[in-house]
């Protein structure tokens, strides 16, 4: 939710603290901002509302009161109603709710001799600072009050709707033709304000065309309604029109602030058309809410925080929040038990003050995990004998489980076997084993397969001469499963099923050292070899360092570098290095690292040593 | 890059599982495991994640085709049943507790869970459609904030080293109340790694072990090892690449 810094600031009586400190403050008492911008002469916060607080905190006035709840002496001031001229005797307003499941409350009003024209300056600039463009006086007044205090407002043309104002289901058939000409087709799932003769809006989503407010509007009717949040959210879903309305209605907001709501569209349109004419409020509410009541004993709030905190201060952090002797402000639906005022009170506490308290004893032994344990066995006997874990996607292109809105057509399945992937890998590191320093590839993996009978966790490692045996004597099991190129892929839940409990935790675990990881570079590299005669006394590590003083400083390119041959023949021994050259940056050329073994075969010769 | 290793290398995700085991086995956490392939009970409703409700939105999911006459779907006899990839870890809260509350073991439970979880999110360099998760969950007659947040600092000391510090935020997550956002301060920054908060009565309602008190944590392992070997892009975990692997 955007909030404007300077919106906020008409809250309060006190100038407000920098809209970065603001931005601080919700952060550790209820919500996370998640940017301050400065435009013009404002700061907006873009501010986290997450879907418990969405009913009372899509809005300013929530924002504000979160504010003040964190730091009383910013002094919030009372929330003042405008005054608005005497209510007039007008045309009856009929309202009909056909389900008050669908539509808890209806409130109406008809509106007289309005002259529809641009907004004052600061009601546009209020708009324009969240991002909302500036409609006319009446729109505009129903989308302000909305961001101000939460409760979606809508406004007919009064002389274009005919009859009663009906809540209801649409009919199958039945269309409207939105404020953007497009046409919808309606059905039986979709709730709808109509006149006698058809559909007017889409309930707590978006207005039609037919009574829309244009320049020539004369006379209004206002609502402030409250309808079932599933209803609004299946339906925004559907056609794909999430509105500003239609997101807090299906986060739920209650029916009691849609008299608020109405008095303050009403009171604002009487200020800015003082010549208006207001009818009588007609409103339709089948059930009224009741107050909820919540008690809270500090001894819970001791138990669930850790920390005791007087009754005193308990109350007056409820008192903060509106909440005198357990009765609960209307708008917060979001606090329905004594959990609820646990975090209320933890918060405005401070998570800070809350003390760190180390767990009892347990009184019995861990046991070992039986799958966990052997999975991590296998994988221990693997990295003796020379394998590295690779993992890879769960997601391909084909399979026996399909995805129902995957990211990509590749990603559509859910692998059924690990095979596949594990070939790849092993191809793709088979081209950078020179530079992993290997002479072979030895990978395996671990993971889940997805198949019509359900999950397995599968096993699939590559040279299967070499590991199957040491696995079986490992596991004291004989291990029977399809290979093919050479990777062998087991189920591990039937083999697992066959081995023992573990009695203890024996596998012995890395030392999870802090090094700092050394970047993979995208640009290929390339391999030199270097070999030479020396006399029998001069070591392979002696040979390095004069070759490696030849490279000098475009040692950095050097990636890697390892002895790979070495023979003796009569007097004179060879000893031949492979090189690796990459750089981070770009692609390294043919002739750079040509140059770069010139000049090691040049410090090489300088000894006297020949390069073969 | 040693030359004349023969040992190969675990992958890191693994090799992070084991030192966490390890460090919360000194806690009497054990390690609990549970399907990746989960129905819609257990991973939203049975943790107060109501059906058509905006707080199903905090996770984006991969739904699974119903597959005709699927064995899997027949052998559970559950064709009603919606089917996912779990979004989180926290499922096996739920069928852990079910699970003992069925051999008829009642708390204290103390579990850890690490596993793979998945969301339907497009993917950058901090962003996987598949990642893994650890959960933590505490279950006792009495279990408060204070030992969620000495747990968790205990934890990160291990881990990160003894100069980690803590901070709690207030957030929201269905299946806990008070919900908290942790924050890790590593080296001079404050990164943002953990949700966690006091399991909701509501998820020991559906258990059947109205009452009782706990916590839950859960953070990812990508994002903790990205941070303590400063990685820098998160795909690079899935690519199958031995450059990344065998670093470790």
């Amino acid at each position: 939710m955007l909030i404007s810094y300077n919106w906020l600031q008409r809250y309060f009586k006190k100038h407000l603290p920098t809209a970065e400190k603001v931005a601080e403050i919700l952060t550790f008492s209820v919500f996370e901002v998640e940017s301050v911008e400065k435009i013009d002469s404002d700061f907006i916060l873009d501010v986290k509302v997450l879907p418990d607080r969405a009913c009372y905190a899509l809005s300013h006035r929530g924002i504000a009161r979160e504010l003040a709840a964190a730091k009383p002496d910013l002094q919030m001031s009372d929330i003042r109603h405008l005054r608005m001229s005497d209510i007039c005797k007008l045309k009856p307003l009929a309202i009909k709710i056909g389900n008050s499941a669908d539509c808890r409350r209806y409130i109406g009003r008809r509106v007289e001799v309005v002259k529809v024209r641009p907004s004052q300056n600061w009601v546009k600039e209020c708009l324009d600072s969240i991002g909302q463009r500036s409609i006319n006086n009446i729109v505009d007044a129903a989308n302000f009050v909305m961001f101000d205090m939460g409760q979606p407002l809508h406004v007919f043309d009064a002389d274009k709707v005919k009859g009663a104002i009906q809540i209801r289901r649409a009919k199958r058939d039945e269309k409207i033709i939105m404020l953007d000409d497009k046409e919808i087709a309606l059905d039986s799932d979709i709730l709808i304000i109509a006149d006698d003769e058809g559909p007017l809006a889409i309930a707590g989503i978006k207005g039609g065309k037919k009574a829309e407010v244009t320049n020539e509007t004369k006379n209004l009717i206002l609502e402030s309604a409250n309808f079932h949040p599933t209803l609004i959210r299946k339906t925004a879903r559907k056609f794909n029109l999430q509105t500003d309305a239609s997101k807090r209605f299906e986060n739920e907001i209650s029916p009691v602030i849609a008299q608020t709501a109405m008095n303050e569209l009403s009171a604002l349109i009487a200020k800015v058309l003082p010549d208006a004419k207001f009818g009588e409020l007609v409103d339709k509410y089948p059930e009224p809410t009741k107050p909820r009541v919540i008690k809270i004993s500090p001894d819970l709030v001791a138990q669930k925080l850790g920390i005791k905190i007087s009754e005193k201060k308990i109350n007056n952090i409820l008192t903060r929040l509106g909440i005198a002797d357990g009765i609960i402000p209307s708008e917060r639906l979001d606090l329905r038990e004594a959990e609820n005022l646990v975090e209320e009170i933890g918060r405005l506490y401070g998570y800070d003050k809350i003390p760190a308290a180390k767990l009892p004893d347990a009184k019995k032994k861990v046991p070992a995990n039986k799958n966990f344990y052997w999975g991590n066995r296998i994988r221990q006997t693997l990295i003796e004998l020379g394998f590295s874990e690779v993992m890879t996607s769960s997601f391909c292109s084909m399979g026996e489980m399909e995805i129902e809105k995957s990211l990509a057509s590749d990603k559509a399945f859910l692998r059924t076997e690990l095979t596949n992937q594990l070939f790849a890998s092993l191809k793709f590191n088979t081209l950078n084993a020179p530079l992993l320093g290997l002479k072979e590839i030895k990978i395996f993996e671990i993971g889940k397969v997805f198949l019509e009978s359900g999950e397995e966790t599968h096993l699939a490692f590559n040279k299967i001469a070499e590991a199957k045996s040491v696995l079986e004597k490992a596991l004291k099991i004989k291990i029977s499963a399809g290979a093919f190129n050479d990777i062998l892929e087991i189920n591990l839940g039937p083999l697992i099923e066959k081995l023992p409990e573990p009695k203890a935790w024996n596998i012995a675990e890395p030392k999870g050292l802090a090094f700092r990881f050394q970047p993979i570079s995208p640009y290929p590299f390339i391999v030199r070899d270097i070999a030479v005669f020396v006399p029998t006394d001069v070591t392979a590590e002696k040979l390095w360092v004069v070759i490696e003083k030849g490279i000098g400083k475009e040692k950095k390119l050097l990636v890697n570098h390892y002895l790979f041959d070495e023979y003796q023949k009569a007097d004179k021994k060879s000893l031949a290095f492979r090189l690796i050259f990459q750089a981070p940056d770009r692609t390294l050329t043919d002739a750079e690292a040509n140059k770069i073994m010139e000049q090691a075969a040049a410090a090489v010769s300088q000894n006297n040593w020949q390069v073969r | 890059m040693d030359k004349n290793q023969t040992a190969g290398h675990l992958h890191p995700i693994s090799s992070a599982i084991l030192q966490i085991r390890e460090i919360f086995a000194e806690l009497d956490f054990e390690v609990a495991e549970g399907p990746e392939l989960e129905d819609e009970w257990h991973n939203f409703d049975a943790l107060n994640v109501p059906k058509d409700h905006p707080s199903r939105d905090m996770q984006d999911t991969f739904w699974l085709k119903q597959p005709e006459n699927s064995q899997f779907l027949i052998s559970n006899s559950q064709k009603e049943k919606r089917f996912l990839l779990r979004t989180h870890t926290s499922p096996i809260q739920i069928r852990y507790m079910e699970q003992k509350i069925k051999e008829g073991i009642k708390p204290p439970y103390r579990i850890i869970v690490p596993g793979k979880v998945f969301r339907n999110e497009a993917t950058d360099t901090t962003h996987e459609a598949q990642f893994f998760q650890c959960e933590g969950l505490y279950v006792d007659k009495e279990v408060s904030l204070a030992q969620l947040k000495w747990t968790l600092l205990h934890f990160f000391r291990k881990y990160l080293g003894q100069n980690v510090e803590i901070r709690l935020r207030p957030s929201f997550f269905p299946f806990t109340e008070p919900s908290v956002e942790v924050d890790v301060k590593f080296g001079d920054k404050w990164l943002e790694m953990v949700g966690a908060g006091l399991v909701h009565p509501n998820v020991f309602r559906v258990v059947g072990l109205e009452g009782y008190n706990g916590f839950a944590f859960g953070f990812g392992l990508e994002r903790l090892l990205m941070v303590k070997h400063n990685i820098p892009d998160i795909r690079l975990f899935y690519s199958g690449d031995l450059r990344l692997v065998n670093q470790f």
